[in-house]
């Protein structure tokens, strides 16, 4: 909502474009280290010792708790941190130091709210994978997820004043969003269950 | 991004329907619709390649979020 407006305000294009992009390199930058953190820390308790076999298991079972968490059962809040990232800093400092510092934040994934629960399959995948190059291409893809809905936001801006509209559409589409996220769990649900099925002797 | 405090401030607001409606509805599912085809195209093949698909769809719904 900060970023977009600008867009469609004239002569202001190239500023939209130099705060978005700084916005996603800083939040790129941020989940890569974030995914190869949480690799290297898989590889350091020597998660991998499981094997193939005990990584997609225990994916399947995590997908499967997250799948139905988000259909209702159980009902249990994600475990988060309920804050945001400084809406200050927008009046404080220029328009893509503001845009690096907000996407460097939001980009850290778990320093800010959590609406869904899937982010925790990211961090169990890459733990478990023990992979710091794995988890790098897991939090970059959800990463490229979250930049790209900010890429995407001038198609449901009318105007450069109407930032709350662009809020209004996203909120009465939660529903559906939620529901994506649901199909999006549950293919990680056949995903591990094939990658399982294939893993056994 | 900072807009919680915001949709308190909206949400009396009138909804617009109609076209306008289904035109937001199709452009937040276009993405995901697409990253769960590209997953499910990668799940045999690719299993563990199909967990980036599923990755990207899971941070494009965050947008539901502040």
């Amino acid at each position: 909502v900060a970023l977009t407006p600008l867009v469609k305000v004239a002569g202001r294009r190239r500023e939209w474009l130099a705060n978005v992009s700084a916005y996603t390199v800083a939040g790129t930058v941020t989940s890569s280290l974030v995914g190869a953190a949480l690799g290297a820390g898989g590889a350091l308790v020597n998660a991998g010792r499981v094997g193939s076999l005990g990584v997609a298991a225990a994916t399947l079972a995590i997908s499967i708790v997250l799948f139905t968490r988000e259909l209702g059962w159980p009902p249990v809040p994600v475990p988060q941190l309920r804050r945001q990232t400084r809406a200050r800093w927008g009046s404080d400092l220029p328009g893509a130091v503001v845009a690096a510092l907000w996407g460097g934040d939001v980009g850290l994934t778990f320093s800010t709210y959590l609406t869904f629960s899937g982010a925790w399959l990211l961090v169990a995948v890459a733990v478990l994978t023990a992979s710091p190059a794995f988890g790098v291409a897991l939090f970059a893809a959800y990463w490229s997820g979250r930049a790209a809905s900010v890429w995407a936001s001038p198609l449901l801006l009318p105007g450069a004043g109407a930032g709350a509209v662009l809020v209004q559409r996203v909120n009465r589409n939660q529903a559906v969003l939620r529901r994506a996220h649901i199909a999006a769990l549950g293919l990680s649900v056949l995903a591990t269950a094939w990658l399982l099925a294939r893993a056994m002797p | 991004m900072a807009i919680r405090d915001r949709r308190s401030e909206i949400s009396s607001a009138a909804l617009p329907a109609g076209p306008d409606r289904d035109r937001s509805r199709i452009m937040l599912t276009s993405v995901p619709a697409a990253g769960i085809v590209a997953g499910l195209a990668l799940a045999i093949p690719s299993p563990r390649w199909a967990l980036v698909a599923v990755a990207m769809v899971l941070g494009w719904t965050q947008l539901a979020g502040p």
